[in-house]
């Protein structure tokens, strides 16, 4: 049960109650830290990056003014921040075709899916999702993992809700040409 | 959403979430309260440096006015010699009353604290 809302916990910190920021951590550390995981793949690059989220939440705390919820702030935080450690590191991504991601069809592939279990399921889409470049995989991981609107996601990734929307059907449609793939193999 | 993409909703839902070390927790709240710490003491600075800037300013302004509008010259007159040892032992007095005071405020915290 949540006895009180983010802003009441706000208010104590900003106050000089900084004891209270313990409950904010409790609140979020745990998704922050998996949405970071996920975007950078490496869990001590991740416990670091969440750590420094935190503490940048804290040290930018009186800047929040409440436009957005906190958990969107923070997340925008966590975004910006794993972004930019991703860049630092050179990766190589999958180059795939227009007419691939134009013909690939969404039934089939779930319907390929479907055939496996479901531990092989959500390894195949972890595998795919490594595949994808990390603002990608941002996007579509806080879209479906972490439950947020195409709205939210905008104000996080500072993309307009249409490009969202845009980004979102592509990244879709990648991931269904790279299970397809995966299953053909 | 479409009913195909919602088998995809499904999947990701299912990603399990990552465990954080235990002492996680501890680690951030150390450097919160370090952070909180800094914080505090940026705020006393500037805190200083306001109120002597504000002093500077005052005396700076005291200065010009007296320089540019030409005031007449300020005449101290000094007490007869004979009543400084009355002055000297209002002074000693006063001096004594705000020690008692001090000791018996410090008293009182220390019994409530």
């Amino acid at each position: 049960m949540e006895l009180y809302t983010d802003t009441y916990y706000i208010g104590r910190i900003l106050a000089g109650d900084t004891a209270c920021f313990r409950c904010l951590l409790d609140r979020y550390s745990r998704p922050v830290f998996s949405l970071i995981v996920k975007i950078v793949r490496n869990r001590e690059d991740a416990e670091e990056l969440t750590q420094d989220v935190f503490v940048k939440a804290f040290r930018h705390l009186a800047s929040f003014k409440g436009e957005s919820s906190f958990s969107s702030w923070l997340y925008r935080i966590a975004y910006n921040t794993a972004i930019s450690a991703t860049r630092k590191t050179r990766h190589e991504f999958l180059a795939i075709e227009e007419t691939l991601l134009n013909n690939v069809s969404e039934e089939e592939v779930s319907e390929m899916l479907g055939r496996t279990g479901r531990s092989e399921q959500l390894q195949r889409l972890d595998d795919a999702l490594a595949a994808l470049p990390a603002d990608e995989r941002a996007l579509i991981l806080l879209f479906y993992m972490q439950e947020k609107t195409v709205e939210e996601v905008a104000a996080i990734s500072g993309l307009t809700p249409t490009n969202v929307k845009v980004k979102l059907h592509r990244i879709r449609k990648k991931l269904y040409v790279l299970l397809k793939g995966m299953e053909e193999e | 959403m479409k009913p195909e993409e919602k088998w995809l909703e499904e999947l990701f839902k299912q990603l399990p979430d990552e465990e954080l070390p235990a002492a996680f927790r501890d680690r951030v709240m150390q450097q919160v309260y370090a952070e909180a710490k800094r914080a505090h003491q940026r705020s006393e600075r500037w805190g200083w440096v306001a109120i002597i800037a504000a002093s500077l300013c005052m005396i700076g302004l005291a200065v010009l006015v007296f320089l540019y509008l030409d005031l007449p010259p300020v005449r101290v007159a000094l007490p007869e010699s004979d009543s400084w040892l009355f002055f000297f032992y209002i002074g000693v007095l006063t001096l004594l009353l705000l020690g008692a005071d001090h000791l018996f405020r410090q008293y009182v915290k220390r019994k409530h604290s």
